[in-house]
């Protein structure tokens, strides 16, 4: 007999995972992120030009709050715009990330109580449109750069290293919320105010330098957000500026830390989900 | 663990444990108690049983949607679970699409449907111009036949089916009855099917399993065991408690149906009483009963609205009569289904909940008795000679 044989137990520990499943998990997402590419401003009127219309707008309200009114300086002479938009579409990109893959369970409940498939691949599909309005504005920020200062692909391996770990801090903490939110919907009652306190604590729209002329000695606590190393890495990446130091390296360890605990996490609802969905 | 040469499943001790929460604290039940079953290469089992009593757990736990509490399974092969027709549908996507996506979800790789999208739209009947339509478009039935037919197009060695037969047209319904005879047949796949339709049971399956109140209650050749579970339910009972875990809204409930005249005899009158119970006052209240014959083939509805019956105020508790001058069944055991509803809205719904025997008699004073041994209804009718 050539057929596999599958056995299931009730002592099963949660982190037993097969490579059937982890592929399994993989096509589904790929399934879902082609449905969410499909259906990606379906009934609008501007449709894909919405991709470029969101990074445009997001930058416009970081100029308008930042530079107009609160005034912040870009250090080394750069001109403000460039230093803040720098880091802003791997920003966009995990936030996408993060507030369409924390509630996908809930919001797909009907699906996850008919199928089962590994549930991490429902945040995780979530990569696949967040990456092309990814690829879309960072294409602008390129051309931007290009006209204020020259174009500079040097740090483009640096660019693809910081991109890989937003995606996968920001997958880790929607694993951690979709997993909460099984038995606690609360959490997504929470969901706005997180993201916005987690943008207003990454150094995107002011210098990281800041952090150390607010908290001196302790300004590693801030260092915790696993963002700022995506933030200061995408900086490094495009400018040039911002040198990483070993305080990034708790960031990278929390954002590692975050991906891997979340898939645990996720992994142990996946087996009384849906009695609680 | 190693299987038997020609097994297709092994269950060995599998069960699942509730725990109480809030208000239930401390009130552990088991939704399926420890079972072991074995089920062989290219056979069929078909698991009956009242609603609650285990059969939606067994499923869930072998198609993976919830871990056991205690024991173990295990199968041979790729084993797919069909619980709902058209999972992940989006309205917003084709027909085509759709196709793709519920496949994925099903564990179809992408060059397996595109080998299979001609013969699923085939199967699904549905014009070509509608496949790149948005299925938002499409009417409730075609949208029924297609995720139909995806299901119809998995490949599996072994697959899970959850009552899906149980919507769409009875020709498609007989169409995808026998695409899965066929599968088990030419393919040697094994089947697993749950289904209220014991006639449609007991032609696609060889075994079946009758659970109750989460215990394997027996196990076996599945005409005989039908025909068990039946006269369990058919138990000519004077009257029947209706227990309360059955679906719907619960705000209104049947707890007692009962024959004033003792055991209904053909062409004699009686009486059916049914007793219901709520909260408050009842409108719009429908009760429709459907009588069902021996192999599970309904017969005859027993229906308030269709009879004229339509009452604006129920009080909140009370009794109904249904009068009848001349019972019109056959000698037999018959079973019923009950489905209660209230401004449209399902308050109580179940299957199989009561049965009774009708004994032999003459439907018109003046006839003879007809025996046909099997289950039938006298229809009024009038003889004349043309000469």
């Amino acid at each position: 007999m050539s057929k596999p044989m599958t056995t299931i137990q009730a002592q099963d520990p949660i982190w037993r995972r097969t490579t059937a499943e982890i592929h399994r998990a993989r096509s589904v997402a790929w399934a879902f992120a082609r449905r969410d590419v499909q259906l990606r401003f379906a009934q609008t009127r501007m449709g894909w030009l919405w991709s470029l219309g969101q990074p445009l707008l997001a930058a416009a309200i970081v100029f308008i709050v930042f530079s107009w009114i609160v005034q912040v300086q870009a250090p080394n002479g750069f001109s403000y715009p460039l230093y803040a938009f720098a880091a802003l579409p791997a920003w966009l990109m995990a936030q996408h990330i993060i507030l369409q893959g924390a509630p996908s369970l809930v919001h797909n409940q009907h699906i996850v109580s008919k199928v089962a498939f590994p549930r991490q691949a429902l945040p995780m599909s979530k990569a696949g449109v967040a990456l092309v309005d990814f690829m879309v504005a960072s294409l602008l920020f390129v051309v931007f750069r290009g006209y204020t200062l020259g174009v500079w692909l040097d740090g483009l391996h640096w660019v693809l290293l910081s991109s890989l770990v937003s995606i996968y801090a920001a997958l880790g903490i929607a694993y951690w919320i979709a997993a909460l939110s099984v038995r606690y919907r609360d959490i997504l009652a929470l969901l706005p105010f997180l993201l916005q306190g987690l943008f207003l604590l990454t150094p995107i729209a002011y210098p990281t330098e800041r952090f150390a002329s607010a908290l001196g000695a302790y300004s590693w606590v801030l260092y915790l957000n696993p963002f700022v190393c995506i933030a200061d890495g995408m900086r490094y990446a495009w400018l040039g500026v911002d040198d990483l130091n070993n305080y990034h390296l708790i960031s990278f360890l929390m954002a590692t830390g975050l991906f891997i605990t979340g898939t645990w996490a996720l992994k142990g609802a996946e087996r009384n989900m849906i009695d609680h969905l | 663990m190693s299987l038997g040469k020609d097994t297709a499943i092994q269950i060995q001790g599998l069960g699942k444990q509730y725990r109480g929460r809030g208000a239930f604290k401390g009130r552990d039940f088991w939704a399926l108690q420890p079972l072991d079953l074995e089920v062989k290469e290219g056979q069929a089992l078909g698991l009956i049983g009242p609603n609650g009593a285990g059969k939606s757990t067994l499923l869930k736990m072998l198609s993976g949607l919830t871990h056991p509490s205690v024991g173990k399974y295990t199968y041979r092969g790729h084993m797919t679970s069909l619980l709902e027709v058209g999972t992940g549908f989006h309205p917003d996507l084709s027909g085509r699409e759709n196709i793709y996506l519920s496949g994925a979800l099903y564990g179809m790789k992408r060059s397996e449907i595109a080998k299979s999208i001609d013969a699923i739209q085939d199967f699904s009947g549905l014009h070509d111009r509608y496949m790149d339509h948005p299925i938002k478009h499409y009417s409730s039935g075609m949208k029924v036949r297609l995720g139909f037919s995806v299901a119809a197009h998995l490949q599996a060695d072994i697959l899970v089916v959850d009552e899906v037969l149980a919507v769409g047209d009875a020709r498609f319904q007989a169409k995808c009855m026998q695409r899965m005879e066929s599968q088990m047949q030419e393919h040697g796949r094994t089947v697993l099917f749950v289904s209220h339709n014991l006639y449609a049971l007991q032609s696609l399956c060889h075994e079946a399993l009758w659970l109750q109140d989460g215990e394997a209650v027996q196990h076996g050749p599945a005409e005989a065991i039908t025909q068990a579970y039946l006269e369990s339910v058919q138990d000519p009972k004077q009257g029947i408690q209706i227990a309360h875990d059955h679906a719907g809204s619960g705000k209104l409930r049947i707890t007692n149906l009962m024959w004033l005249k003792g055991p209904p005899q053909t062409g004699q009158s009686n009486t059916l009483k049914i007793t219901y119970q709520g909260d408050s006052d009842h409108q719009e209240v429908d009760v429709r009963l459907n009588v069902l014959g021996r192999d599970g083939r309904f017969l005859s509805p027993i229906a308030m609205h269709a009879h004229g019956f339509r009452p604006e105020h129920l009080p909140a508790q009370g009794e109904l009569m249904v009068h009848f001058a001349s019972i019109p069944w056959m000698e037999g055991s018959y079973s019923m289904d009950l489905r209660l509803t209230e401004r449209g809205v399902v308050a109580q719904e179940a299957k199989n909940i009561w049965g009774f025997k009708v004994s032999s008699g003459s439907f018109l004073a003046e006839g003879d008795p007809y025996t046909a041994g099997k289950n039938g209804v006298h229809v009024s009718q009038q003889w004349t000679i043309n000469s």
